[in-house]
């Protein structure tokens, strides 16, 4: 990287990510994805649907002399419902568990360098130096800072677990100006 | 002696991805998570389907609706029965050269490096050198080895920027040194 900017870091950070850790944090990812990610919203739209069904009932019985069909019509939609809420997120959680088991250089602890133009992250085998422009967008969340959509890596999870209030707030600034509307905070 | 030396030296292999290995890759990645049962299964029923539809045609068809109910069925059976052989490496190979033409930037050249005790990997922005062990997995085909760092990340090394014999002795080194996590699939 020849225009690597060297200058002060922003933050130095050490840290090991553990299966729960990738885990929760990749379920956030999921959720920030679009609104229709959202098991909320999923289900909401479900509920929605089997309101729909349910109100169609007086109008298909006086017409068929039957109400089986929007009966499934909600119990499917209610089944729906309770998937998303419930299941999805397990599914999602155990993809991501095999996603992380299946990387071993994903649980070693390493050191993380977040610079003004980009992030240098070590550990006992690799070196990955990224310019920020490189991932296509950045998530907040309590717990950790999820950089999506990087070149040699997909993810980069930043624990700020240890961090003072003041050096998460000064993380959380830079990330605000250098991502801008491709930074979410949740 | 001096041969059997030679044969235990380092493999480089320096390459920056072109379309067609990058396509490569990304199809022989696709082929190498297939289940043998699951393409039987679907190339079987896709069979049947076309069969059922024939006969059906033939024999029990007896208006235009019904014809063209059974001729659907033909020609679901035959997207069935070849997703997997052609529908699906086409809409790979499409996605890869879409996303190789819009993502130019993030094609960097690269140098693999298989030691008899490790393997390192060197983009601009990617270095890493360590045991085979490391690897989740590794696969081959006519054109491409996949090393797998992780189920989501794969390195493609193209065959095009090895000799015949840096070949070979990658082959016999990935398969030494990862056993049953090495696949090989269509080389000669």
């Amino acid at each position: 990287m020849s225009t690597f900017y060297e200058g002060e870091p922003v933050q130095k950070l050490e840290q090991q990510l553990t299966q729960p850790d990738f885990e929760t944090a990749f379920l956030s990812y999921e959720h920030s994805v679009s609104p229709l990610h959202r098991p909320a919203v999923r289900a909401g739209i479900c509920v929605t649907a089997a309101v729909l069904f349910g109100s169609m009932i007086p109008w298909y019985a006086a017409r068929f002399a039957t109400v089986w069909l929007p009966l499934c019509g909600i119990l499917l939609a209610l089944a729906l419902a309770v998937y998303f809420c419930r299941e999805q997120p397990k599914a999602v959680r155990r993809w991501a568990g095999n996603l992380f088991r299946s990387n071993r250089m994903l649980s070693l602890p390493c050191s993380v360098t977040v610079y003004r133009d980009s992030v240098a992250v070590k550990n006992e085998y690799e070196t990955l130096t990224l310019y920020w422009t490189d991932y296509g967008a950045c998530l907040e969340t309590g717990q950790y800072v999820i950089l999506s959509g990087g070149v040699s890596r997909n993810f980069l999870i930043l624990k700020k677990q240890g961090l003072t209030g003041e050096q998460q707030a000064a993380l959380s600034a830079h990330f605000r100006n250098t991502f801008a509307a491709r930074y979410r905070r949740r | 002696m001096h041969e059997e030396e030679r044969d235990k030296g380092p493999v480089t292999v320096s390459s920056l991805p072109t379309k067609e290995d990058f396509i490569e890759g990304k199809a022989a990645a696709c082929r190498a998570v297939l289940r043998p049962n699951e393409v039987t299964f679907l190339r079987l029923a896709g069979f049947l389907l076309v069969l059922s539809g024939f006969v059906l045609r033939v024999f029990l068809a007896v208006n235009f609706y019904c014809k063209a109910v059974y001729m659907l069925l033909v020609v679901l059976g035959m997207v069935i029965g070849f997703y997997y052989d052609s529908l699906q490496p086409y809409l790979v190979r499409r996605r890869a050269a879409a996303y190789y033409d819009s993502h130019l930037e993030r094609m960097l050249a690269q140098a693999v490096i298989f030691r008899e005790s490790t393997v390192s990997i060197s983009t601009d922005r990617y270095h890493a050198e360590f045991p085979y062990s490391m690897l989740y997995g590794a696969y081959e085909d006519g054109k491409v080895f996949l090393l797998y760092t992780g189920l989501d990340e794969i390195w493609a090394v193209p065959k095009r920027a090895m000799t015949r014999d840096d070949c070979r002795k990658v082959r016999e080194l990935l398969a030494r040194r990862l056993n049953e996590k090495y696949k090989q699939e269509g080389v000669r």
